[in-house]
């Protein structure tokens, strides 16, 4: 067993370690290949809502196909948190708590009323539920702007000891040969990577917690569970709402990076987007969901400026992956390094 | 030999540095070396992609014939495209791609306003030049101006207030029925053309107001317009979503009962209606045989076009090769690509390419330029395969029908 | 009053393309319990073909190749890859459906490309209308109504009449004891299987000349289909006649009133159903505990 194990004492700093290094590393790598620094620091913040979507499927067992109802709403909260309330002193702090705390009640409301259904049920009236936002968010033009999305909304600064500092500075600039220039990446990418694995360190904590065990439990059997007197609904509602809000914060980033949101962070497509990365990189994994956002993300971003069927490749994909990798990348990956123990099997749900 | 760091250079490069350092938000483009790269984002999938490969191919002529003569100062141009498909996101993204990794001093492109407003946005962040081709919407020139942007179409004001003036004594007072894209541009269209008619007498029935995008089904509305039998009858919808509106209008008897308006069309939309459009009175910012036989740079771009593809060139495609033209002639001007001294040219240097004399207006960057009023052809009447799809009813220059600066919401940035 | 008249007409229309498409669905998951996502997919098929027959031959042989194509690409589909997937949960169904629909979306759009797609009627036909009463209607669509109700009418005397429809019925209430009984629900299954996929295939290409064709109609249509199912009952034949109706003039008078609501209040119409009757309107009273 090699020494560097993510098991056993000190296994999350070493995590966060090995965690830290890859991150560093991955923007470079990424402009080898035709990405660039910006592409790097979405596919960071999408990763987030990935997550928490794994959270829900993977671990939960649940099937939403409405996430984008709290990634768009996360980004709208924390536009119009930034407009109204604090035009001169727009704090990224606030305006991302903000924004998770909405989702969260939203996840809560919503998940009260949903988890009592199961499989295909579930995931259409998340469905319902998302386009009913939808149309909400749309129509509340005052608020909005409706069909036309908030374009220039104040840049936040984030708050950091005596410094406000904004997050599109570049890094000093540093020539790196073929991977392009230190200077390429701005402090947007430094923080996105700290919130990445901050959320990482939680969501793999959470899972090996005593909620993650009976989360696993009932998505195995919940028949069972409530026999043993575990709250089924419960921890399946608990489940909706962290999931509800890793969403939202991760929207909520995205919004302020982009400095725009739009309806369409909140339509069928990007729930349909978050189902695609999750599954082709690996449910039930922790990673899954990242490496998944990237692969895809790159494609689209890359792909879309040389060839014009390139959604055609995506869904090919797609199929390709729940065919013959039902684990995901990553899924497929562990099970190689570790036998059959650790993925029990592809994507259980009920 | 050793190349000692001369103290001159020392100081260079730590000021270099150190602007790249705290230089903060906007920075400098990566100067361009030996070539210039254009962004042309523009739809190629989705309801407007017949008007996005136009302007495409006009692109592409366009820095063709730039590049046959020398480039843009002694630089070769070339460009990194992307597929907007219509949806603001996927276009700020495309665009950021653009400018980020590919060094694109300039983006053009696009066929909608949502798109137009969101890469108008980053353009801005970026210190990125935009030269907007096809949008409609007031806003892109009106509320939501930008400093880096520049667009030459025509607006949706400059269609109503068209399209009313040749109209007004025909139907002035008839009754009007609307069917309207429920988005920025189908309400501001709708606001311009109210505006207009109905202090000369003429009364709205009702405005329908359909989803956007994604209608398919339009029958509901022209099922209303039927029963209401009005005098005319304004389709506010554009690109694939106008054709199948139009041809959903036929079945219900409604393009031959009713005087039938579309705001805004061009020659993709015509041939899609076909034998439909026979009678529909539009506005269009050019066609090519009204232009071609009146202006030689006209001709010359319509020839050309016709040579390499095959067919003649629609409205949207004219204004993407214009927009290379302009900015080609704004950066030698200037000696340079830096864009404060290229948006100084821009704003309110007359210049004439494929149009009369035109240029764009330093308050908000809209173009002054000609908007014509057009009726469609009977199918049998139509040249070369359905291009020539229309009789030109009355060209209203520029400057009569352009938004007035007084009532104008454009609060532009100073750099 | 003529509006409204004209609204339940439209709704009526509306409502028979979802019916015809939710008894494909529904009967393909009463059998075979599949959740079947690609079934929008069958729809533009049948379309794209239609279109293509249709300009190289005529209106009405475009209407019997259409449903045949179709119905062999939904069997090749069963053999090579959905065969796999029968009986796994629910949400492998799904994904792996989605995934197909996704592919098939994006294939149609690299052959015929994005754009809109006028479908060639006879002229005549193109232009005829019918006056009924205070109002007039395009015949195509009265007809195309007509059509749609004789379809109706004869799946219902195929699940009713043949010993494949009596296995099919069998079969949804208890698959394993029609094996045991010696049912060939293998074979059962398949036909029923591309049977629903030909409906949708019909329906595609008899419903283009209403509303033009672009590779987005599979989904669109796709969507509503499923909240027909959900509200009528998943497996229930007169579920989604009941439901397609209903969903069809709910769009409709919608449209009348508030026409941007149109979309919205199918999915709140779900939701209402989804929380107090999951079952659906005429569904039985199923299982939807945890399996």
């Amino acid at each position: 067993m090699t020494s560097f194990s993510t098991e056993g004492p000190g296994a999350d700093a070493r995590f966060l370690l090995l965690g830290a290094v890859a991150l560093a590393i991955f923007p470079f790598a990424l402009h080898l290949v035709g990405g660039y620094a910006g592409l790097a620091t979405q596919i960071l913040i999408i990763s987030v809502a990935a997550i928490g979507f794994n959270l829900l499927l993977g671990y939960a067992g649940m099937l939403s196909y409405g996430q984008a109802m709290f990634y768009g709403g996360g980004g709208y909260v924390a536009a119009i948190l930034l407009i109204r309330t604090m035009p001169n002193h727009p704090n990224l702090w606030l305006a991302a708590l903000g924004a998770t705390l909405v989702t969260t009640l939203l996840a809560l409301a919503i998940g009260a009323v949903s988890v009592r259904l199961y499989g295909i049920y579930f995931a259409l009236l998340t469905l319902a539920f998302a386009q009913m936002i939808f149309f909400v968010v749309e129509q509340a033009k005052d608020w909005t702007n409706g069909d036309d999305g908030l374009q220039s909304f104040p840049n936040a600064l984030l708050p950091l000891g005596p410094w406000n500092l904004d997050l599109r500075t570049p890094l000093p600039a540093l020539p790196l040969g073929p991977f392009g220039n230190l200077s390429d990446l701005h402090l947007w990418y430094v923080f996105a990577a700290v919130m990445l694995l901050a959320v990482l360190w939680f969501v793999r904590t959470l899972t090996r917690s005593q909620f993650g065990e009976v989360l696993d439990a009932i998505r195995e059997n919940e028949e069972r569970s409530v026999f043993v007197g575990f709250n089924g609904p419960a921890y399946r509602l608990a489940a909706f709402a962290i999931s509800g809000a890793l969403t939202g914060f991760s929207g909520a980033l995205k919004a302020m990076y982009d400095g725009t949101v739009a309806v369409d962070s909140l339509g069928i497509e990007r729930s349909g987007s978050f189902v695609i990365y999750t599954v082709v990189g690996g449910v039930q994994t922790l990673l899954g969901p990242v490496v998944g956002t990237a692969l895809i993300v790159y494609l689209e971003n890359v792909l879309s400026g040389v060839i014009s069927f390139w959604q055609l490749i995506e869904g090919l994909i797609f199929v390709l992956a729940i065919v013959f990798l039902p684990n995901g990348i990553v899924g497929t990956i562990l099970r190689r390094r570790h036998g059959r123990r650790t993925l029990a099997r592809s994507v259980k749900v009920r | 030999m050793k190349q000692t760091l001369s103290r001159g250079r020392f100081v260079a490069g730590t000021a270099g540095a150190a602007a790249l350092t705290f230089g903060g938000g906007r920075y400098v483009i990566a100067a361009p070396t030996t070539s210039v790269v254009f962004g042309l984002n523009v739809p190629q999938t989705g309801p407007y992609s017949d008007q996005g490969t136009d302007q495409l191919r006009a692109y592409h002529l366009a820095i063709e014939q730039v590049n046959a003569k020398g480039g843009i100062l002694g630089m070769k141009v070339t460009t990194t495209e992307g597929d907007t498909q219509s949806k603001p996101a996927v276009a700020r993204d495309g665009a950021q791609r653009m400018i980020e990794r590919d060094g694109a001093v300039m983006i053009t492109g696009g066929s909608s306003t949502g798109v137009a407003l969101a890469v108008s946005a980053l353009c801005q962040e970026k210190g990125v030049i935009f030269m907007a081709t096809l949008t409609h919407g007031d806003e892109t020139t009106n509320q939501n101006c930008h400093k880096h942007t520049f667009r030459r179409y025509n607006d949706a004001y400059m269609s109503a207030q068209s399209l009313a003036r040749t109209l007004v004594t025909k139907y002035g007072t008839g009754r009007w029925f609307h069917i309207t894209a429920d988005y920025a541009w189908g309400h501001s269209v709708y606001d311009n053309i109210t505006a207009v008619v109905e202090p000369k007498g003429a009364k709205t029935i009702k405005n329908v107001l359909t989803p956007f995008p994604g209608t398919t089904d339009f029958s509901s509305a022209l099922a209303e317009a039927q029963a209401a039998k009005p005098d005319v009858l304004v389709i506010t919808q554009f690109g694939g979503d106008m054709v199948k509106c139009l041809n959903q209008a036929a079945q219900f008897g409604l393009t031959k009962s009713t005087k039938i308006l579309v705001p805004l069309v061009d020659e993709y939309m015509a041939k899609g209606a076909g034998e439909n459009f026979d009678g529909v009175v539009s506005t269009a910012p050019f066609y090519y045989k009204y232009h071609a036989a009146k202006y030689r740079g006209a001709k010359a771009f319509v020839d050309a076009f016709t040579a390499k593809y095959g067919f003649p060139p629609s409205n949207g495609a004219e204004c993407a090769y214009a927009d290379i033209l302009i900015y080609k002639m704004a950066a030698e001007k200037t000696g340079s690509l830096d864009p404060a001294k290229i948006i100084g040219v821009l704003e309110g240097t007359k210049f004439q390419f494929t149009k009369e004399q035109e240029w764009y207006r330093p308050e908000d960057h809209q173009g002054v330029n000609s908007c014509m009023v057009v009726e469609g052809l009977p199918l049998a009447e139509r040249t070369e395969n359905g291009f020539g799809y229309a009789r030109v009813l009355e060209v209203h220059p520029g400057e009569d029908v352009v938004q007035p600066l007084a009532g104008l919401k454009c609060k532009m940035e100073t750099a | 009053m003529d509006a409204l008249f004209q609204a339940l007409l439209n709704g009526l229309v509306r409502g028979l393309i979802y019916v015809a498409i939710a008894i494909g669905l529904t009967i393909i998951f009463g059998t075979l319990r599949l959740v079947n996502f690609a079934h929008g997919a069958f729809y533009a098929i049948g379309a794209y073909v239609g279109l293509v027959v249709a300009e190289k031959v005529g209106l009405i042989p475009a209407f019997l190749v259409a449903p045949a194509a179709v119905a062999v690409f939904a069997i090749l589909l069963d053999r090579l890859v959905l065969r796999h997937f029968y009986g796994k949960e629910a949400t492998s169904q799904l994904l792996i459906t989605f995934g197909i629909a996704l592919v098939a979306e994006e294939t149609l759009r690299l052959i015929f490309g994005g754009t809109t797609q006028q479908y060639p009627l006879p002229p005549g036909l193109a232009s005829a209308s019918t006056t009924i009463g205070p109002i007039t209607y395009p015949t195509y669509q009265l007809l195309f109504a007509l059509g749609v109700i004789v379809m109706i009418v004869a799946v219902w005397l195929f699940l009713q009449r043949t010993n494949y429809g009596l296995i099919v019925r069998a079969g949804t209430r208890d698959r394993i004891m029609v094996q045991l009984l010696g049912g060939n629900i293998s074979q059962a299954s398949t036909v029923v299987f591309a049977l629903g996929a030909a409906l949708a295939g019909l329906v595609g290409a008899a419903t283009s000349p209403i509303y033009d064709i672009d590779p987005q109609t599979g989904f669109d249509f796709l969507v509503p289909s499923f909240v027909v199912v959900v509200v009528g009952g998943l497996g229930s034949f007169w579920g989604a006649v009941l439901g397609g109706l209903l969903i069809g003039e709910l769009q409709a008078i919608t449209t009348l009133i508030y026409a941007p609501a149109a979309d919205v209040v199918i999915y709140i119409c779900m939701a209402l159903i989804l929380l107090l009757r999951p079952q659906g309107l005429l569904g039985e009273s199923e299982v939807i505990r945890p399996a």
